[in-house]
């Protein structure tokens, strides 16, 4: 009887897993077939070779005897077959084994033509869908140039009103492909066209549901905002990756000053069409200042005019120009971009652990910053951003932050960077303690 | 006199002894039986709580000042949880996949500190965890669906479809609402303002008839008339009339209500 079996099962034996032990049995049974298919074998090729002459080759055609090299990592689907091919092409099998035994089976239908009833039926309400929409998008753009060609209307209200009929049209260019699964999956794999607004609306949305948010949380915890600039609404818009050579930096992780030294790159993903030129900015709030027993900021990079599109956002530091190395080319001259050259990050022994914050700032559209001029003003000590962005009227878009202490190879980076004070320490200063005063117990008890 | 006080030691030790059934589920989730060896009880003692062990030493301690030999009218605790739980009587081979399914509940749930004082280095195990594992190894809970990527694509497709076809048929009914309400509303303001003939204010002028105020009695008789909501419910006002629901209301219930 199996139901009161069941009944009186207790929670322990409940809790135990049974999917285990059925794999392990299964795994057991399959082992001894395998074996058992090794042991004839060996017995037959101990029982011929004294009594008879070798039997003839067999023929190239059977399955079990493939050649090495014939062997597809994406269709291999004995354990036999993927040994072989690790052992002979060094290369493992593509997917899943499950995967690969189902595809000799089947044929390859593309995914649209997949003949599930409840699916197609749901295509279709899709499709009529998406042509709705295509609809909609065709007389919203009618609707627009109509208003753009309207004369008698006042400039700012026509503005206003051109702002939320593109808006309203960007949104209707979503909608009418979010529900297709061949994008979900085209953006799942990594190949979305960044140029097209779908993918764009995908990434940042995958951007904002966990990075963003993560990003954030450090900025605030390690008061990056507010200290260096103040709070923004919507603030960051674009991602910014953070990489030295190898090492991909977390936000606010701690950094070994010869891994800081070089090789930073940037990897700037903005998430709205067009290209910009933005403005790269490297500050350290956490200098420490003896005299005035506080902090100074100092800037350790600065550059402008870097382009940054969707679809690029790759800056290595060592690929932006720097001032002096215009080309003596007489049809283009390339605008120099970087102001201040990169310095290492370095916290000096005893000093508390110090922020560095990259900041990236969009300019406004078509300007280009004088480089030239504002490197004759600029300095890197007492670096107020804020100032810096009110001047060029620049906006932040995007932020990431790492942290520097003092470890064993701060010494040989300030050193190669030519710094001076690598032997200095930092050291609490006593502070007499205030004279106690017992209160009465009366009131404080 | 010493088999009644027999008798009330044992019927004592019963009652401990049922409620250490339970301790003994715990022990072994907490993996106190090895705890126990190491304190070298002996085995009936493990399966008793603080009292009953300290009662059980006293009674040894006084049989052998005084006979010599163990006082056996104590009976020893029941084996049948001993059976379902003691390793030596029920082996099961673990493979080695499944370690993490027998793995004992260590650290808390919450990250608050716990206040270990009262039961010092016991790891208190967690029954919110333990009632999720039971649902969710129990044989009649159904497993859970592991889909494939195009499986998995499909699902999304027929949600999102059905999504959108429920959507429109919501927007569409709405609009038929609306489209109705809108229809009796100019309706009645139609009627407001027709007198007793049919006329409006428009038609009177056209055909020369003499004017008449809009405040007259007779323009809009008719939809004054229309709008009265008396004897429709005989007194009760239907804003006050609500059809059983399966569902609780919104506004939830009134404690403070009187009287």
């Amino acid at each position: 009887m199996i139901a009161p079996k069941r009944l009186s099962r207790s929670l322990q034996s409940v809790t135990q897993c049974t999917n285990h032990e059925r794999q392990s049995f299964l795994q057991f049974t399959r082992r001894t077939l395998s074996s058992t298919v090794h042991i004839n074998a060996s017995v037959e090729s101990a029982s011929t070779p004294s009594s008879q002459p070798p039997p003839p080759p067999p023929p190239a055609s059977t399955d079990r005897l493939e050649d090495a090299s014939s062997l597809n990592p994406e269709n291999v689907f004995t354990r036999r077959e993927e040994r072989k091919l690790v052992r002979t092409q060094k290369i493992n099998p593509v997917s899943s084994r499950r995967r690969r035994a189902a595809l000799q089976s089947t044929d390859s239908v593309p995914f649209e033509q997949l003949p599930y009833q409840c699916f197609q039926e749901a295509r279709k309400i899709l499709i009529a869908d998406r042509a709705e929409k295509i609809k909609q998008i065709e007389v919203q753009r009618e609707r627009i140039a109509r208003v753009k060609d309207n004369e008698n209307m006042n400039e700012t209200a026509k503005k206003q009103k051109l702002d939320s009929m593109n808006r309203h049209l960007a949104e209707l260019k979503i909608w009418a492909d979010i529900n297709d699964p061949i994008v979900k999956k085209t953006f799942e794999d990594g190949k979305g066209d960044l140029n097209k607004p779908i993918y764009r609306f995908l990434a940042d949305r995958k951007w904002r549901s966990y990075a963003r948010k993560l990003l954030v949380q450090r900025i605030t915890q390690m008061n990056v905002i507010p200290d260096i600039l103040p709070h923004i609404t919507d603030f960051p818009t674009a991602s910014v990756d953070l990489s030295f050579g190898r090492h991909d930096v977390q936000p606010g992780a701690f950094v070994l000053s010869e891994i800081s030294e070089k090789y930073c790159k940037l990897n700037v993903q903005v998430y709205d069409k067009g290209e910009r030129m933005v403005t790269i900015v490297v500050v350290n709030p956490d200098l420490p200042n003896v005299e005035k027993d506080g902090f100074d900021y100092r800037c350790h990079f600065l550059a402008a005019n870097v382009p940054v599109n969707p679809t690029s956002g790759s800056i290595p530091f060592s690929f932006l120009r720097s001032l002096g190395s215009e080309s003596g080319k007489d049809s283009q001259v390339e605008t120099p971009q970087i102001i201040l050259p990169y310095l290492p990050s370095y916290a000096q022994k005893g000093a508390p652990y110090q922020r560095m914050a990259v900041f990236v700032l969009q300019q406004p559209d078509g300007v280009t910053l004088d480089v030239a001029g504002i490197a004759t003003r600029a300095k890197r000590e007492n670096f107020i951003l804020r100032s810096f962005i009110d001047r060029h009227k620049l906006k932040p878009i995007g932020v990431n932050m790492w942290r520097t202490k003092w470890d064993d190879s701060t010494a040989g980076v300030m050193e190669r960077a030519g710094i001076e004070g690598s032997d200095v320490e930092f050291k609490r200063k006593k502070i007499e303690p205030l004279p106690y005063k017992k209160l009465d117990g009366e009131r404080y008890r | 006199m010493v088999c009644t006080r027999s008798k009330e030691r044992d019927r004592r030790c019963k009652l401990k002894v049922t409620s250490t059934e339970k301790k003994t589920l715990i022990a072994q989730q907490r993996g106190d039986s090895g705890a126990a060896a190491v304190l070298g009880m002996s085995c009936r003692e493990r399966y008793l709580d603080r009292d009953a062990r300290r009662h059980h030493r006293r009674l040894q301690r006084r049989d052998d000042l005084e006979d010599g030999h163990t006082h056996d009218n104590m009976k020893p605790p029941s084996t049948a949880l001993l059976r379902a739980f003691s390793p030596l009587w029920r082996t099961n081979a673990i493979p080695f996949t499944a370690r993490g399914c027998l793995a004992q509940q260590q650290s808390s749930f919450s990250t608050t500190e716990q206040r270990m004082a009262r039961d010092k280095g016991k790891p208190k195990t967690d029954m919110r965890i333990t009632l999720i594992r039971y649902h969710l190894k129990h044989p009649l809970t159904p497993r859970p669906l592991r889909f494939s990527r195009n499986r998995a694509l499909r699902h999304w497709t027929i949600h999102r479809a059905w999504r959108l076809y429920q959507s429109k048929l919501r927007l569409s009914r709405q609009l038929e609402l609306e489209r109705q309400y809108n229809s009796m509303a100019s309706a009645c303001e139609a009627l407001r303002l027709i007198d007793s003939h049919g006329l409006t204010a428009e038609d009177r002028s056209k055909l020369g008839e003499p004017e008449v105020s809009e405040g007259g009695k007779d323009v809009g008789r008719l939809y004054r008339i229309a709008m009265r909501k008396d004897q429709i419910w005989d007194g009760v006002p239907i804003e006050y009339a609500r059809i059983q629901t399966e569902s609780p209301p919104r506004d939830g219930w009134n404690h403070s209500w009187t009287r």
